[in-house]
């Protein structure tokens, strides 16, 4: 077999492969949609709605205006508590990785704190920061953070020691070592902890919403839920996977973005 | 270059190829681990205390009263409901083990399988699983089910990709191996693909059971049971030396079922690594 | 007065259990325009050595004078090659050749000029925008080479920069060095464990025996330049190989037998 050849059987395998795979995301999703509307459609089922009351009750809601303007309060809570998360995040992360004391003190606390239940804190927020948005603020900022410590300190630890062993051999000062070789080696990692970041601070909200103060997507849901408006309250969860993924996923195509470098 | 000898720094001059053995210097006492440990944790004990003392117990309870308080926890009743509350929770995480290997293990092997399930396990990876409480208490009610529910999903979709990377992380030299000595497939599972699998699915394990106990946590803080009970009573009360005792109490039971997990691993796995576990950065 | 003196170095590394002396009076000298080899069994000092004379790396006694001045920083007198070409990954070559400029006062312009006039020297013309994952580890080695040469530096250090190359490459980098070499006039000072490519490239060859590091002969190898592949063939090349392998091979043998000692 000469080489052309093989390499165009090469590209339509890859090609069927990849019709493969969609074709079985798509059987399986609408698989899923008719058990499931088979199974809601049921009339003894009352707590799980067919995705055909779903849909139009998800339609409804976007069209007036209520789950677009309780996610966008949701959202807001979340990126502000996010860019927080971001600064102290970068911040304590760079300094544990580069400080010997740091890294021994701080550290354990930190890694102790990303394992421990944030969810713990709920009960005597008020008694520091009130339930309202700066508790709320709070809640996705300590959600989000330590993830990006993590991230951001594991990255500059990585940086391999030879690339700043050049840099120094050409002349470059801390603050150039920092800024053009530091920094640019521990991105995708820091990147990574922004990508994770983002997800928790959007669960951060969310449970904020839902356990401390009940407002926006929370309130939503809990007003569907305790009306048994099943069809909403089915909407609003959908909203909130679909936000998950936007966000992980608009994350992630930035990430490829910027790190362009890595995909060659 | 002085007043800037970070740990990189000094590892870069100390970088000298032609001589690896150079691992530890003598350090000098404020360079020892335990010295600083010491020094910073003492400092920030008696900042808390000494704030504890000014705030007063209202806002800010000394570090001796919580002390104090965690074993009081011992008579006081608190720690045999938190017992009840890691009973259910482990039950929900053990479900999500025998559940969420298998799925793993045939998502990992199976390339199928793999296009069918993966959108729903990584859709519900990244989605706030909290947003499915309202849902979840209409659906099962509020007692026992609920809370055994929430930490399965809580844990389980941990368990389930970190299995299926350690499955697909495996050397396919080790399959082509089997293969050679003509292994049949119920022995290449347990042989090869089970203990190759294993620091990740120990890895997953791990992970999920962190959240198991997040998911504790805020399902009975939601339904207002059992330590969550108590949590939002005590918090309700202001009564912060029993709350901050009862916290610390459950954060240092998820640490120690942390610690026997990790203890396995390495039991199980001597020749295998410690493995941090996938939390959601993409793999290569 | 020679234009590099290395005097008296020692190194001595601290280890918790015991001081480990790398280096051992190292005493040498280089004239202005000369290419050195330094040769060693791996572990012998001679990175250390090379770090020292860079800058990297301070010894613990003795000095390194450049036209008569002590200097113990990195400066722009002096281009580092490595073993294993420590390229930035998310830069392309471009960005790769003028990172050693970035820092002085230069306008874009000319950096710009000046890295493509050494990139065209190495031969990478069209592969500017090319990141290092996408080269080949010779190119890439050119790339590192071109990083050096940009900076203009009176002394050239290389740290076995072809060491982590296939031997076909290898060779073929030996003959390209050459060649620059020959149009960019340096001080070279080149690390390699390979007495083929020490003396094929040197004037001179300087003999490390480890353990501690130390100098055990210093050859002058006088064989007339422009040099080519036909020399490897020559009974004088061949003779020089055999003399520098029995110096090495006594050096290690010293060196085990003071080490049973101990």
């Amino acid at each position: 077999m000469d080489p052309v050849t093989r390499k165009d059987t090469w590209i339509s395998q890859s090609r069927k492969n990849r019709i493969a795979k969609w074709g079985l995301r798509v059987a399986s999703f609408l698989v899923f949609l008719a058990v499931w509307q088979w199974y809601g459609a049921k009339p003894e089922m009352f707590a799980v709605a067919p995705p055909s009351q779903v849909f139009p009750a998800f339609y409804e809601a976007m069209l007036s205006g209520e789950l677009p303007k309780a996610a966008a309060g949701t959202l807001y809570t979340m990126a502000v508590g996010y860019l927080l998360a971001v600064v102290v995040g970068i911040v304590v992360g760079f300094g544990i990785a580069v400080s010997v004391w740091a890294r021994n003190t701080i550290e354990p606390i930190v890694n102790a704190a990303y394992s421990a239940p944030m969810a713990l804190l709920i009960p005597i927020l008020g008694v520091y920061i009130g339930l309202e948005f700066q508790g709320r603020l709070f809640l996705v900022m300590v959600w989000a953070v330590f993830v990006i410590i993590v991230n951001t300190a594991a990255g500059v630890r990585e940086t391999p020691p030879s690339l700043m062993e050049m840099a120094q051999s050409f002349g470059l000062n801390p603050w150039s070592i920092y800024r053009k070789v530091i920094f640019p080696s521990a991105l995708p990692y820091i990147l990574v902890g922004l990508r994770l970041g983002a997800g928790r601070a959007l669960r951060g909200a969310v449970t904020a919403e839902i356990l401390m103060s009940t407002t926006n997507l929370g309130k939503f849901l809990i007003d569907a839920g305790s009306t048994f408006n099943m069809p909403k309250l089915l909407a609003g969860i959908m909203l909130v996977i679909l936000l998950g993924l936007v966000i992980i996923q608009g994350a992630e195509y930035l990430e490829q973005r910027i790190l362009s470098w890595r995909r060659v | 270059m002085s007043g800037f000898k970070t740990a990189q720094q000094r590892g870069v001059t100390r970088l000298e190829k032609d001589s690896q053995i150079i691992q530890g210097e003598k350090l000098r006492l404020r360079d020892q681990k335990w010295f600083q440990r010491l020094l910073v944790w003492g400092l920030l004990v008696a900042v808390w205390e000494i704030l504890g003392v000014i705030l007063g117990p209202f806002f800010l309870p000394r570090i001796s009263q919580v002390f104090l308080s965690m074993f009081a926890a011992f008579t006081n009743g608190d720690l045999t409901t938190l017992a009840s509350s890691l009973r259910q929770m482990f039950l929900g995480f053990g479900l999500a083990a025998v559940v969420g290997i298998p799925i793993g293990l045939i998502m990992g092997r199976s390339r199928w399988a793999e296009y069918v399930l993966g959108i729903y396990v990584n859709a519900l990876f990244v989605t706030s699983l909290e947003a499915l409480l309202p849902f979840i208490i209409i659906l099962v009610g509020t007692d026992f089910y609920f809370r055994v529910v929430v930490v399965f999903l809580f844990a389980i979709f941990y368990i389930i990709i970190n299995t299926a990377a350690g499955v697909r992380a495996i050397d396919p030299n080790l399959f082509e191996t089997a293969a050679a000595f003509c292994t049949p497939r119920l022995k290449l599972f347990i042989k090869i693909i089970l203990p190759a699998a294993l620091p990740y699915v120990i890895a997953g394990l791990r992970l999920g059971l962190g959240h198991a106990v997040k998911g504790m946590v805020i399902a009975e803080l939601w339904v207002v049971v059992d330590t969550g009970r108590r949590l939002v009573d005590l918090g309700f009360a202001r009564k912060l030396p029993e709350y901050f005792a009862l916290a610390l109490w459950i954060v240092l039971f998820g640490a120690l079922a942390n610690q026997i997990l990790l203890s396995f691993q390495k039991r199980l796995t001597p020749w295998g690594s410690e493995i941090a576990g996938f939390t959601g950065s993409r793999k290569k | 007065m020679s234009y590099v003196e290395v005097r008296n170095i020692s190194k001595v590394f601290q280890t918790q259990q015991e001081n480990l002396p790398a280096l051992e009076n190292i005493s040498f000298t280089m004239e202005q325009h000369g290419f050195y080899c330094l040769i060693g069994h791996s572990g012998c000092g001679k990175s250390t050595l090379l770090r020292i004379i860079d800058g990297l790396t301070e010894p613990t006694t003795g000095e390194v004078l450049i036209s008569a001045k002590v200097t113990n920083r990195p400066g722009f007198d002096r281009g580092m090659v490595f073993q294993h070409f420590n390229l930035l990954p998310w830069r392309a070559v471009l960005g790769n050749v003028e990172f050693g400029l970035e820092n002085r006062r230069m306008s874009k312009r000319e950096r710009r000029e000046r890295a493509m006039h050494y990139i065209h020297m190495v031969g990478l013309d069209g592969f500017e925008h090319y990141y290092p994952s996408q080269l080949s580890g010779g190119m890439q080695q050119r790339v590192g080479l071109a990083r050096a040469l940009a900076i203009e530096p009176e002394i050239l250090l290389m740290d076995e920069p072809f060491g982590s190359l296939d031997a076909q490459t290898r060779e073929t980098m030996q003959t390209e060095l050459m060649r620059i070499w020959s149009i960019e006039k340096r001080t070279v000072l080149f690390v390699t464990h390979d007495i083929e490519e020490a003396i094929f490239l040197s004037d001179r060859v300087i003999v490390m025996g480890q353990r501690p590091g130390r100098i055990v002969d210093i050859i002058d190898v006088d064989f007339p330049r422009p040099r080519d592949e036909n020399l490897r063939n020559l009974a004088g090349f061949t003779e020089m190989r055999g003399r520098v392998w029995k110096t090495l091979k006594c050096a290690a043998s010293e060196a085990k037998a003071s080490a049973a000692k101990r």
